[in-house]
């Protein structure tokens, strides 16, 4: 069979898995008794295992395994789940998802499996033979016994007809007993079993050296009974002799206490049945499918708003409710659409309490990860751009933030630390708070910095808010290289951050107190690629700002214009901010000024609030943008483009970087 | 004429999989899924399907116990449990409770097809 359509599934389906036996070793951690959590761990690499094998996986088949039979032996109460257990059980994860991930690549993984086999074993072998007790066993004493409902004998006449059948289980049979199970059960069928070699019990033991010898009484011909016993398949050779006249014998196999492990608890819940609600019908979608119908709901809505700008000049009734009808329709459609590609932070946020354990134990800190709003719900593509940012931030908060915990018992600040991560929505933005109670930022030592990095100047220092200073972080070549490696092994810093969350239409905000903490806010737009844009003109040029970083639009009179060193400033709710022009930004010829009037949109850049001038605001409107191709992207203050009902092609602009 | 098979697993995947070792075999057709032993009962009754095949360890309930529950409901219910290695005693809990055959993951499908095969030859 062609196994490599199935490989993307696998990955997925495999991955799932590994995240959640991520979760559950973590829950048991802090509770090592949760039955339900044991036995949905055991569940998980019981599917891996199983998906491996038929991949033909067998490392990760191996692995996941022996982790299967770990976990069952803490199912059944034979060991319980200590500290050491959690760890190798970690490693256990994390040694399988390197093997996925080699697998993805078609590499192999440097994992030494067998090596971790052995601990996994060897942590149960010590278990049961320090604790001194015996596996729990549910076993049966094992007797020969016909079925119930045959009389129980001592001897039968010689001539009674029957046979001594020896039935050899073909060796590589993969369940050589169950095999002879299933045979037994079918030649109970034709006759009376007055023996079996092993007995029915050693053999759902799994106590089955290979050969099943039945002693039965049938007047069915040997013949058919050959053919009945072959069909079962799996027989490798068959022999049938006469019954003899020997008296039962009750050979006891049962070697005291040793059992085959019969498992009585399949795997699930014993006593309950949970009430049926009505089943979910839900399927798996390709995320390229996704993107198909983004794509093809915005170019509806373009062609939808060239329909309306037709239609402006013709007046016919039908018409008009032809396109409100569109309207409503595509509406419904982008909606839906839109809602499936929303998925929960939960799915970024899921890994983060490993990677705070792991890296607070590496600092020998004692942290405590909080999270909220977990289920607030972004567009997948924003999703998969913020893992990576969010961890750094994570890290900030662990590497620099949290104090040790000599400092902070000396600063009684409470132990263990806290690291914050909060999630909320209002109307169509998303807020993401990273906060640690940890030791804060100084803007003057952060100034500092920045001017024996070269990144400022002295003066520039002094102007600069503390506000400002903050922001200083975020610029390229604030971090140095040692500091700022992340998980993976690639540079990171808090430039890195800004650059993946303002293209989206995203921003930062930084809050820090000395001594007390820092909060780094990310605010998020819900969607990417549909949005609400406002349009304004810089004759003849017309951009779109997405709405999500506009603070306000305003109308200034000329002469409240206030001018300090050829810089203008107007009035912001009671603040003097910069006014610029965006004919200057973008280097176009100044053009005589009509009115009296100047449109001004406010906005925030890299912590600061500003005005840009344009020449007219002309609306906002519903804009599907498209992302820009190279080289065009490399151009600064613009991230995508969007055409207008006229069927003009117009940019948007990335504010944050306009300046 | 055609057979129609109930697959059950808890995983898409391994479903995916049976579907199309089905699909390559004429005269057999999937009509249904289910991904839990309380889904693979309702959709028993549901399709009264000619075969079932049923994976083992499954949330809500296992296959043994929907094995139990469907040969309860009809008794020539053509239940093949689909295990993986290492869970001989389960298969045959399973038999006991009313499964006709089995077959080990990883499949061959020539294996599929000769357990198939022998237990739609059974006759009620």
């Amino acid at each position: 069979m062609d196994m490599s359509k199935y490989k993307g599934m696998f990955l997925t389906e495999a991955r799932e898995h590994l995240a959640n036996m991520n979760q559950l070793v973590l829950a048991l951690e802090k509770e090592p008794e949760n039955r339900e959590n044991i036995d949905s761990l055991f569940r998980a690499a019981h599917s891996i295992k199983g998906m491996a094998a038929s991949m033909g996986y067998e490392g990760i088949a191996e692995l996941s395994h022996k982790m299967e039979d770990m976990m069952d032996r803490f199912r059944k109460g034979e060991m319980s789940i200590t500290a050491e257990a959690t760890d190798i059980l970690l490693e256990g994860v994390d040694a399988l998802e390197r093997l996925v991930n080699a697998v993805e690549q078609d590499s192999l993984a440097d994992i030494d499996i067998p090596g971790l086999v052995e601990k996994i074993k060897g942590y149960g072998a010590q278990k049961a033979a320090a604790s001194g007790q015996k596996p729990v066993s549910i076993e049966q004493p094992s007797i020969v016994t016909p079925e119930p409902q045959a009389p129980v004998t001592n001897q039968r006449p010689a001539a009674t007809a029957g046979f001594n059948i020896s039935i050899n289980i073909s060796p590589d049979s993969p369940a050589p007993s169950a095999r002879a199970f299933l045979i037994l059960r079918r030649i109970k069928e034709l006759g009376e079993i007055l023996e079996t070699t092993p007995s029915e019990a050693d053999l759902k033991a799994g106590r089955f050296p290979g050969r099943l010898s039945v002693k039965i009484s049938t007047g069915t011909a040997q013949g058919k009974l050959e053919e009945v016993i072959r069909d079962m398949g799996e027989v490798s050779s068959l022999e049938f002799g006469p019954l003899g006249e020997e008296p039962f014998t009750t050979p006891s196999l049962n070697k005291g206490g040793q059992t085959g492990g019969r498992e009585k608890e399949a795997g699930e819940p014993k006593g309950e049945t949970p009430s049926i609600g009505p089943l979910q019908q839900t399927v798996k979608i390709n995320i390229a499918l996704l993107d198909y119908f983004v794509n093809t709901i915005g170019e509806l809505i373009i062609n939808k708003s060239r329909l309306h700008e037709t239609a402006k000049d013709i007046s016919s009734r039908e018409l008009k409710d032809g396109l409100n009808q569109l309207d409503r329709l595509v509406r419904n459609l982008q909606t839906q659409v839109m809602s499936v590609r929303m998925m929960p932070i939960e799915s970024i946020t899921e890994r983060f309490p490993r990677v705070v354990r792991d890296l607070a134990r590496r600092e020998g800190k004692e942290i405590e990860l909080i999270i909220e709003g977990q289920d607030i719900e972004l567009d997948r593509s924003i999703i998969e751009g913020l893992g990576n940012p969010l961890i750094h931030m994570i890290r900030n908060c662990i590497d620099h933030g949290i104090e040790p915990p000599d400092e902070r018992r000396a600063l009684e600040k409470p132990l263990p630390a806290r690291v914050y991560i909060k999630a909320s929505r209002e109307k169509d933005q998303v807020f993401i708070e990273v906060s640690d109670d940890g030791r804060g930022m100084d803007p003057e030592i952060l100034k500092d910095a920045a001017v024996k990095k070269g990144l400022i100047t002295p003066e520039q220092a002094s102007e600069m808010s503390q506000k400002e200073a903050l922001f200083l972080i975020c610029r390229p070549g604030f971090s140095t290289a040692k500091e700022v490696t992340d998980i993976s092994g690639r540079g990171v810093g808090m430039d890195a951050v800004k650059a993946a969350v303002e293209p989206m239409g995203g921003s930062i905000d930084i809050d820090s107190t000395p001594g007390e903490g820092t909060r780094i806010t990310l605010k998020l737009p819900l969607t990417v690629a549909i949005i609400q844009s406002l349009l304004v003109e810089a004759a003849p040029e017309t951009y779109a700002i997405p709405i999500s970083r506009v603070l306000r639009t305003l109308e200034a009179r000329r002469q409240d214009l206030k001018m300090s060193q050829k810089q203008s400033f107007i009035d912001f709710e009671g603040i003097l901010i910069p006014l610029l022009s965006l004919r200057k930004i973008f280097r176009m010829p100044a053009v005589p000024v009509q009115e009296g009037f100047i449109s001004v949109v406010v906005t925030e850049v890299k912590g600061k609030v500003v005005g840009i001038a344009v020449d007219k605001l002309v609306g906002q409107r519903e804009t599907f943008i498209r992302p820009l191709g190279r080289p065009v992207n490399k151009i600064a203050g613009i991230s995508g483009t969007t055409v207008l009902g006229n069927g003009r092609t117009i940019f948007l602009l990335d504010v944050g970087n306009l300046i | 004429m055609s057979y129609t098979v109930l697959v059950v697993d808890d995983a898409a995947f391994m479903r995916n999989m049976i579907k199309d070792v089905f699909g390559s075999m004429p005269g057999f057709s999937v009509v249904g899924e289910a991904s839990n032993g309380v889904e693979a009962i309702e959709k028993y009754k549901e399709l009264r399907p000619d075969l079932v095949t049923m994976d083992i360890v499954m949330p809500l309930k296992s296959g043994i116990e929907a094995a139990r529950d469907i040969t309860n409901i009809d008794r020539e219910a053509r239940i093949v449990m689909c295990s993986a290695l290492g869970q001989e005693s389960l298969v045959m809990e399973a038999i006991d409770a009313g499964a006709k055959d089995f077959i080990v993951k990883p499949f061959k499908a020539e294996k599929v097809q000769e357990v198939v095969n022998r237990v739609l030859r059974i006759k009620g």
